[in-house]
């Protein structure tokens, strides 16, 4: 009698599990009395909620509900891109391996190319460099140097010459090199008090810029018209002091 | 009239919008029931997947209403294997759940009911591939030629699989049901 209420789903229903149980052979009514009701549960299952739609499915349902231009083609067309993205990138990546395998394989077969890539780099490293100092990084700058040090009139000691023009390989930066060339006790002799053997110390130093020369030293290389050349700024000295 | 999925005419000349429509209204809690019994994360989100990935695939959908269902379930059965993968490679996280906390206690009259009522307690007792065979010939209402292409098997074994599944449903209804007496 309660049969005759059920509606057409619970009917499908029933239908279903009955079929399920005359297929497995278990339709006696000991086991239908057991496995119906727990299968009419399981069934149940299948007309439950409906799931809420969320993000993109929401959108392709609205989509479809709105509006008929709606097709399958607009949403297909994202897994497309998505594919021919990938694509790309594996081809991209393929190519970049491909290039770089084939470059290193010429530069080990051909040493002109090798020539040519160093003079390139060469090149590109003269450009790019700072302008080119003889002075090694680290070396103080040549401000330090007094001007008169390197006079060609200078008394240079037996055989220690001076080098005439820029050095071939710049002085290093070692305090007794240095002072070969730089005749620090010539410029400040009072300062440290030690002049050097065979060299009168100054008696009164006008401007200590400028070293006193000795009225005789020996001399090894400098001619000697030289030296009397050399005297005539010093008088000039104590004027460019006063004009100010 | 609006078409819909379960008529016996077929799909073939149906507008995809509605036919797709139709099929999350009709097949959606199905789907989300499956996954569920399948023990897939969340269950809500991933048949929301299924049907994503069913929408472009709708133009060349053949075998009317079962064609469309076993189409569905298919997907849904590829997503079930995907989220046990990707579980297995991660840590498992679990949603609290009151009724499963073990420090509560409920009364003799709910847990009973809850046993016997439950669809998700019924299936959850067995094995997984007898909650699957049962899932799919009862909740997605699949053939059982569907269903053995579904899990990958054949039709003679899925018979016998179903077979053992009704056989321990039972058992483990008789022992309810004895615990209820007792």
């Amino acid at each position: 009698m309660t049969n005759d209420f059920r509606s057409a789903g619970d009917l499908h229903d029933v239908q279903i599990i009955e079929d399920l149980l005359a297929e497995t052979g278990m339709n006696h009514p000991a086991d239908t009395g057991l496995l119906k009701p727990a299968l009419i549960h399981v069934r149940g299952l299948a007309h439950g909620p409906q799931p809420i739609p969320r993000g993109e499915l929401a959108a392709l349902l609205a989509t479809l509900a709105t509006g008929p231009a709606a097709d399958t083609g607009n949403v297909t067309s994202l897994e497309a891109h998505r594919r021919k993205r990938r694509t790309r990138l594996v081809i991209a990546a393929t190519a970049l391996s491909l290039s770089l395998g084939a470059g290193a394989a010429v530069a080990a077969v051909n040493p002109e190319f090798r020539d040519t890539v160093q003079k390139a780099v060469t090149a590109l490293v003269e450009t790019l460099a700072p302008a080119p100092s003889d002075r090694p990084p680290g070396t103080p700058a040549p401000v330090d140097t007094p001007a008169p040090a390197t006079v060609p009139g200078h008394p240079t000691p037996p055989g220690k010459a001076i080098p005439s023009g820029p050095p071939a390989t710049p002085p290093a930066a070692s305090g007794p090199q240095r002072d070969e060339t730089v005749p620090v006790p010539q410029t400040h002799p009072g300062l440290n008090g030690s002049p050097s053997p065979g060299q009168p110390p100054a008696p009164l130093m006008p401007q200590p810029a400028v070293p006193a020369q000795p009225p005789e030293q020996p001399t090894t290389s400098t001619p000697p018209h030289q030296r009397a050349t050399i005297p005539e700024p010093l008088p000039a000295a104590p004027a460019t002091g006063n004009h100010k | 009239m609006k078409a819909s999925v379960t008529d016996t005419a077929g799909l073939v000349n149906t507008d995809p919008a509605s036919v797709f429509n139709d099929a999350y209204r009709q097949y959606s809690p199905g789907v989300c029931a499956y996954l569920r019994t399948r023990g897939v994360e969340d269950p809500e989100g991933v048949a929301q997947d299924v049907f994503l990935a069913l929408f472009p695939r709708l133009g060349d959908l053949r075998g009317g209403p079962a064609g469309l269902r076993t189409l569905i379930f298919t997907i849904a059965h590829a997503r079930a294997v995907d989220s046990h993968r990707r579980r297995a490679r991660s840590p498992i996280s679990i949603e609290y759940n009151p009724a499963r906390d073990g420090r509560l206690t409920s009364s003799a009259e709910d847990q009973v009911l809850d046993n016997v009522t439950g669809g998700h307690a019924l299936l959850e007792n067995l094995p997984e591939d007898y909650r699957e065979v049962l899932a799919l010939r009862v909740i997605a209402e699949l053939s059982l030629e569907s269903t053995a292409r579904i899990m990958n098997k054949s039709p003679g074994a899925i018979k016998q699989l179903q077979r053992r599944a009704l056989a321990r449903l039972k058992e483990s209804q008789q022992e309810t049901k004895g615990q209820g007496k007792s």
